[in-house]
């Protein structure tokens, strides 16, 4: 789902004021400022754009912006949505 | 007689401007601000109000990063405390941030969070519920917002005086200051409350104008045919130091803060006491504190919210204890009544006219309603060597708050 990652970057860049030039997919939540607080917005945000939730063990800040996004596509397609590492 | 303090900055975002410059400028031209058909209150009883002229994504934009995280009221005033502090000349990052205080008062709070979330818990569920809601709804959260972004280690407290905040936070500053808790007290408040919620619960309360066909025209002081306030929006900052402080630092300081007073009517939740007792006992308070005699006053900026019953009070009480006949202004017949925001955004406007000898028109006015003996000033800005000046608010709950200030000599 191809779409998945320009969508994680247009949230990050509306909802959390990330610039857009800064937004690398191997980089960290936490490597993008973001906090718990942000983290905890980041799941409802998607929830409500895509219809699944994020598991905890990727709203963290030590989750990559590409894992957040395959665990996203995997969900959509009906996985487990387990956690993969980089 | 307490010592008087400088204030050397000033920092407004109100609807008539993105900045202090602007908002002088406007105000001093005496025209309404409000704007029709606002879309936050379509279907509303009354849907018009007054809002600062940018939109949420231009003033995220000036705060930058953190922006993401805060209400309305918030932003407005960090990019407001943000300009009082670069105004007085003070650099955040390099200062002694245990010495700075902040002082940000609200009246009501984030009201349009707390409407959002309620309507997302019943209507979707916990799991929808954002985690800001806490965060942005609690009333003290501006200025714990201003602390952040200047690292103002001080003090920090967020006064709650309804209509009267603003003035109750320029007057616990000014405290702090004497009492030596901090060197440097950037004070004032911020109000974001136009809601569907908050402006039907004033229209209920009767206190809002109806004039939905001549908007600018309906925030109308002491006129005959006022009707009632305009809802708005908006923040004022100001930044005060001991005037020893600011001179050996050699500040320029735009006007002394002299004197404070603080009554309760003890009367009525929302009507001012009818003989006006403790609005005089603020204002007597205020002089004295400032050594100041009420023949003393050349200027006073009035509460003036465009209800029969406030302007009614007011215009007794400046009669009976100022009966000399100051010059009067109302700046909320420009800016609408911007609640705990107002008291700190006419402190500063009193500190313009003070600094520029320029006393603003009520706009809406041709004359003040009979019975009503009082100088007001109409029309056009009145050029006048303003000595001294008062600055009063009046708040629900019968909170009397006058600030006493005084020019530069």
């Amino acid at each position: 789902m191809p779409d998945t990652y320009d969508t994680i970057r247009s949230i990050l860049n509306s909802a959390f004021r990330v610039p857009d030039d800064e937004i690398r997919p191997d980089l960290t939540l936490g490597q993008l400022d973001l906090d718990s607080l942000a983290l905890a917005e980041l799941v409802l945000i998607v929830h409500e754009r895509f219809g699944v939730k994020i598991d905890s063990a990727y709203a963290s800040r030590s989750t990559t912006v590409a894992q957040v996004v395959d665990h996203l596509d995997t969900l959509r397609a009906g996985g487990t949505g387990a956690v993969t590492s980089s | 007689m307490t010592e008087p303090v400088a204030v050397t900055g000033l920092g407004l975002i109100t609807p008539a401007g993105e900045n202090t410059g602007a908002t002088w400028d406007t105000v001093c031209r005496g025209a309404g601000t409000a704007a029709a058909q606002d879309p936050a209150l379509a279907g509303l009883p009354v849907g018009f109000s007054c809002r600062v002229p940018l939109s949420r994504d231009d003033l995220d934009r000036r705060v930058g990063r953190t922006a993401w995280r805060m209400s309305h009221n918030a932003v407005l005033a960090v990019l407001a405390a943000r300009e009082a502090v670069h105004d007085a000349g003070l650099d955040a990052p390099t200062w002694d941030g245990d010495r700075v205080a902040v002082v940000i008062g609200c009246g009501l709070g984030a009201d349009a969070v707390r409407e959002e979330q309620a309507r997302r818990l019943t209507e979707r569920g916990a799991d929808m519920v954002s985690a800001l809601t806490i965060p942005q709804i609690i009333p003290n959260m501006a200025a714990g917002e201003v602390s952040i972004d200047l690292g103002a280690r001080g003090p920090s407290l967020a006064p709650a005086t309804a209509c009267a905040s603003g003035a109750t936070a320029v007057a616990v500053a000014r405290d702090l200051l004497t009492a030596g808790r901090c060197d440097v007290a950037v004070t004032g408040a911020t109000e974001a409350a136009v809601t569907p919620l908050f402006t039907t619960g004033f229209w209920r309360a009767g206190a809002l104008s109806r004039r939905a066909d001549a908007v600018t025209g309906a925030s109308r002081p002491f006129a005959a045919d006022r009707d009632g306030f305009v809802m708005a929006e908006g923040a004022g900052v100001l930044v005060l130091e001991r005037a020893a402080d600011a001179a050996t630092r050699g500040a320029r300081v735009r006007a002394l803060l002299v004197g404070c007073g603080s009554t309760s009517d003890a009367h009525h939740p929302t009507a001012p006491a009818p003989d006006g007792r403790g609005a005089e006992a603020a204002l007597r308070t205020a002089l004295a504190d400032g050594g100041l005699a009420p023949h003393d006053v050349d200027h006073v900026n009035a509460h003036g919210t465009s209800t029969p019953a406030n302007d009614a009070a007011e215009s007794a009480l400046i009669a009976r204890v100022l009966p000399h006949r100051p010059s009067v202004t109302a700046p909320k017949g420009v800016l609408g009544h911007s609640l705990g925001a107002a008291g700190a955004v006419e402190a500063a406007l009193t500190v313009l006219t003070l600094q520029h000898g320029t006393v603003p028109p009520i706009a809406n006015l041709d004359a003040p309603a009979p019975g009503f003996d009082i100088d007001c000033v109409t029309k056009e800005p009145r050029r006048q060597d303003v000595r001294v000046a008062v600055s009063h608010s009046f708040g629900f709950g019968g909170h009397n708050v006058v600030l006493a200030l005084t020019r530069v000599s």
